[in-house]
């Protein structure tokens, strides 16, 4: 037998809080560096934010796993309330409708439901399982009733709205009777159950939507692209990925046409030809590009990043901390972080492989996600490899609400291991 | 698929993502580095540049020349302004003379415009109270010459941008010109100025001051003569040469009319400095080139009686004529009455060859030495071209072109006994910490004629002005000697004309102990235009306020 101490001692993920205590740490000193100039105590105010997470922590890390999944659809559904309370109520800044104001501080939903996804979708693949992995339609779930319902819904409110058109109104409300009478034949054959209502892609789709309309498409693919993951996790048929692929294409092509706004078309062109209009459009692009080839191999030291310090690099202690880096401590500094980063992201799937069950692995895989999804997307648009977006750099850059959303993840990773059975 | 490989499939995926990025940032680093850093480097460094004054000029006793002022300049600076509109209103208010189409330049892109220079003091200061924003006034150099036209065509002028044009101004531009300085700082993205470096003291970076040889008292004195000179006998105008035989100092370079380097834009013909730069036929001045080098030889016999055919020879293929004409003349007879038919005699026996010789010797066309910009070399054509005509001609001063100061640099070599020191004008320079030092190479003395001969020619020299056409430069308690001189000008259709006359005097004094060479030339008087007559009074009254100056004599 072991002691129960020694027990502690096996799940305690020493990996993914040694990572993580050196990537925070990384990130208050390269904050130290970027705001010198201008906000000198900048770092000080990250590591009580630091503080703060670690409270956070503490109590995520501590429920048992099984109340997460008990907590993740009361939480999800306050999150997407939230979501649609920001569209009517919301702060305009920065071209979008993204803060809700709640008194003593602005609260930024789309930051909650990051986690909120992570939980939801973690709890309805665990609830959900098709043998075999999910089809188009296991996700689409056309026959739910609620589908015919949200349509008759919609006709009387168009029956009221234009009283000239209320005969196509009336041949809506039949054909959605028509589509409610297959569902309850689905219904009967598959008996009742939550599914019928709401299918993972509604879970999926519903928070990238009220996102992306804010709007904040950068914020919105992320989440899609954490629910996403934990889905292909879970597994998808091949010939179902082909055709979502097929159907992705499709969208961005119709959604670049006729939904995108005019400022994220130009961050696509900005990102795609920086060089071309460097004093305009490209030029935060530009700018961090000079400031991480100016680093070269070994960079310039603490305080020595001209671009950084002189203000050419553009929110260099928010979304721009990693061409700080880059410029400070060379290729050698971006190498290290980089390779943190992958360790860190490693033990967290490592954390997933020897999960005690599928919610729980979800929840790894999930957490995983977050910081691997706003890890690579920051990265990305810094060096040059993605358009520029507002995506902070997980424990590094300077924000609570960040701080607060990676540690959360970061605690989700440690109750999953340490709530494990150790055989 | 079982969990295992689909773990691996994301493990993969991810280690993929994170390996393109490493590809790029290592793409960005390690093979663009160098190239961005240098992009980098362009954007944050400021080269900042700092400059003073130009040095001053000074006379021989430290008297003043020339010199800097400060004036203020209104610029702006309109990539700076927010609302230019608002701020052409208050700036016409303030400074009413300012046009429309200087106001316009407010709304321009450029980042820098001058709006109004050297401006009344009481006006800068009042648009520097109004502390308007992309609205500045910096200081900038005029150049001022406090005795105006003094000296005016040798010292040049230094234009409104600080370009130096012509005379001391131009010929020792390096080191007269504001040391600069510049240095490497960095800036800030709104191009702010973040200073790393003590600015240099201004003092520091002043040109260095130079002081020339001419005495301002005896250029005054020059000038004020010359003038009166030139008007009453109604010349187009007069230069001279004052200078001290035994160092080569040059007193005073006189020219009338004067300009005055303040208003340089005036006065184009006027800023020539003739006494250096115009090259001319020097007449029978000159004959002492060909007495001395007689002397030298000893082809000359003091006692000895030339003929000098009744005032009119006819050799065949030219007609030498005398305006006093004699029979028989001594040398110093010669000389005195400027005899061409005795001086061609006299240079016979010296011959072609012997006799360009030493005309080279004299220093004739050759740069005399001054090192400025204007010094004319004059021009003597080789003896195997000369007909006989052409060597009769030289021999009393006609067919070669020489400037004035390389007559007066003849007679500051007879004066020395036979010695040729090279004229010079700067007397040295000194940095803005006090040190003292002269650029220009030393030039050794030339032996040209031995002392004898040059002892000869301060004889003949001296019965020129006590019983010659020299007369009227007799100073009273002084013996002075020297030559007249009255050299026909070639007029615009080529062929001399009687009425054009050059009329000179070249002399030095106390003939015992030389102490001041000089030469006057005036220019095309009017009436009477012997130069023992028109020059030579100019001559006296200047060659005295020289040797009263220079303390020696009198």
């Amino acid at each position: 037998m072991r002691s129960k101490n020694s027990s502690f001692r096996v799940r305690f993920p020493m990996g993914l809080v040694f990572y993580a205590s050196l990537l925070s740490l990384v990130g208050v000193i390269n904050i130290a560096s970027a705001a010198r100039a201008t906000q000198p105590n900048l770092f000080m105010y990250q590591m009580l934010w630091l503080l703060i997470a670690a409270g956070v922590a503490a109590v995520v890390t501590f429920v048992q796993t099984r109340t997460l999944g008990l907590l993740a659809y009361p939480f999800y559904a306050g999150v997407m309330t939230l979501l649609g309370a920001v569209l009517i109520f919301g702060v305009v800044a920065k071209g979008g409708q993204r803060w809700l104001d709640i008194g003593f501080m602005r609260l930024q939903p789309s930051e909650l439901a990051k986690i909120a996804v992570v939980l939801a979708t973690a709890k309805f693949c665990t609830d959900y399982e098709v043998y075999g992995g999910y089809r188009l339609r296991d996700l689409i779930r056309p026959f739910n009733f609620s589908r015919p319902l949200v349509v008759i819904a919609a006709c009387l409110w168009a029956f009221k709205k234009f009283p000239a058109y209320h005969w196509f109104a009336v041949l809506g409300i039949v054909m959605a009777l028509v589509w409610m009478a297959f569902s309850f034949q689905q219904i009967r054959r598959e008996g009742f159950h939550f599914y019928q209502i709401i299918a993972l892609g509604d879970v999926i789709l519903v928070p990238f939507l009220l996102i992306a309309v804010e709007p904040d498409l950068a914020t919105g693919m992320i989440v899609l692209a954490i629910s996403g993951t934990m889905v292909l996790f879970c597994g998808m048929r091949t010939l179902s990925l082909l055709i979502a692929g097929v159907f992705v294409v499709g969208v961005a092509l119709v959604g670049w046409n006729f939904f995108l706004k005019d400022y994220q078309k130009h961050r696509v062109h900005t990102f795609l030809d920086p060089d071309a209009d460097i004093r305009g459009k490209g030029y935060q692009a530009m700018q961090s590009m000079i400031a991480i080839g100016s680093g070269q191999v070994l960079g310039k030291g603490f305080g020595e990043g001209t671009q950084t310090q002189l203000s050419f690099l553009p929110e260099n202690h928010t979304d721009f901390v990693f061409s700080v880096l880059a410029e400070e401590w060379g290729f050698v500094g971006a190498f290290l972080v980089l390779a943190l980063f992958l360790g860190l992201v490693l033990s967290m799937v490592q954390i997933a492989s020897k999960a005690q069950d599928r919610f729980a692995s979800l929840l790894a895989v999930g957490a995983a996600s977050v910081v691997f999804w706003h890890m690579m997307v920051n990265v990305g648009m810094v060096i040059g490899l993605l358009p520029v977006a507002g995506v902070p750099l997980p424990f590094v850059s300077y924000g609570g609400a960040s701080m607060l959303v990676q540690v959360a993840a970061l605690a989700i990773c440690m109750n999953v291991s340490l709530w494990r059975k150790v055989r | 698929m079982n969990l295992k490989i689909r773990l691996y499939i994301i493990v993969t995926l991810l280690a993929l993502g994170l390996g393109v990025a490493l590809i790029k940032a290592g793409f960005l680093q390690l093979v663009r580095g160098s190239a961005l850093k240098e992009l980098a480097e362009r954007q944050y460094s400021r080269v900042t540049h700092y400059s003073s004054f130009r040095g001053d000029i000074v006379d021989r006793q430290g008297r003043l020349l020339a010199t800097s002022v400060g004036v203020h300049s209104l610029y702006a600076e309109p990539r700076r302004m927010n609302r230019p509109d608002q701020v052409a209103k208050t700036l016409k208010h303030a400074m009413p003379s300012l046009t429309n189409a200087q106001l316009e330049r407010l709304s321009s892109d450029r980042s820098f415009v001058w709006l109004a220079r050297r401006l009344d003091p009481n006006i800068s200061r009042r648009i520097e109270d109004l502390k308007l924003d992309g609205i500045g006034v910096s200081q900038e150099e005029q150049r001022f010459y406090p005795n105006h036209g003094l000296l005016g065509q040798t010292l040049g002028f230094v234009t409104i941008d600080g370009q130096s044009l012509g005379g001391v101004e131009r010929a020792f531009e390096r080191y007269l010109k504001p040391k600069s300085w510049s240095a490497l700082s960095l800036q800030d993205a709104r191009n702010r100025p973040i200073r790393s470096y003590l600015a240099p003291n201004s003092e520091d970076l002043w040109g260095d001051q130079i002081t020339l040889t001419i005495d301002r008292n005896v250029q005054f004195v020059a000038e004020e003569v010359l003038a009166q000179t030139v008007r009453a006998h109604g010349a187009k105008g007069g230069w001279a040469i004052v200078m001290k035989p035994k160092t080569g100092e040059i007193l005073a370079l006189a020219n009338v009319p004067l300009i005055n380097p303040n208003k340089h834009e005036k006065n184009s013909i006027a800023k020539r400095n003739n006494a250096i730069s115009r090259t001319g036929e020097p007449g029978s001045t000159f004959k002492m080139v060909t007495f001395a080098t007689a002397y030298d030889l000893g082809l000359i016999h003091p006692e000895e009686k030339i003929y000098c055919e009744k005032g009119k020879w006819d050799l065949g293929y030219m007609v030498i004529k005398d305006i006093i004409a004699k029979e028989y003349l001594t040398p110093e007879e010669i000389f005195k009455y400027s005899s061409n038919i005795g001086t061609y005699k006299i240079a016979q026996r010296i011959g072609k060859d012997k006799f360009y010789e030493a005309i080279k010797r004299f220093g004739y066309g050759e740069l005399p030495g001054l090192n400025l910009l204007e010094e004319a070399r004059g021009y003597v054509s080789k003896p195997e071209t000369w007909g006989l005509a052409r060597f009769a001609n030289v021999s009393f001063g006609y067919g070669i072109m020489a400037s004035s100061l390389q007559m007066a640099l003849m007679v500051s070599t007879i004066a020395n006994g036979g010695v040729r020191v090279p004229p010079k004008i700067l007397k040295n320079i000194q940095r803005a910490n006090g040190e003292v030092y002269n650029p220009l190479p030393e030039y050794r003395p030339v032996r040209v004629l031995s002392e004898q001969a040059a002892q000869a020619m301060t004889q003949i020299m001296v019965s020129d002005t006590e019983s010659g056409t020299g007369k009227r430069a007799a100073i009273a308690g002084v013996k002075v000697a020297g030559k007249t001189g009255t050299a026909e000008k070639l007029s615009e259709s080529g062929r001399y004309a009687k009425h054009l006359n050059l009329s000179s005097f070249a002399g030095f004094a106390p003939a015992d102990n030389p102490q001041i060479v000089a030469l006057v030339t005036i220019d095309e008087p009017r009436g009477v235009a012997f130069g023992g007559y028109v020059a030579a009074p100019a001559w006296r009254e200047i060659v005295e306020a020289a040797l009263i100056q220079e303390g020696s004599v009198l």
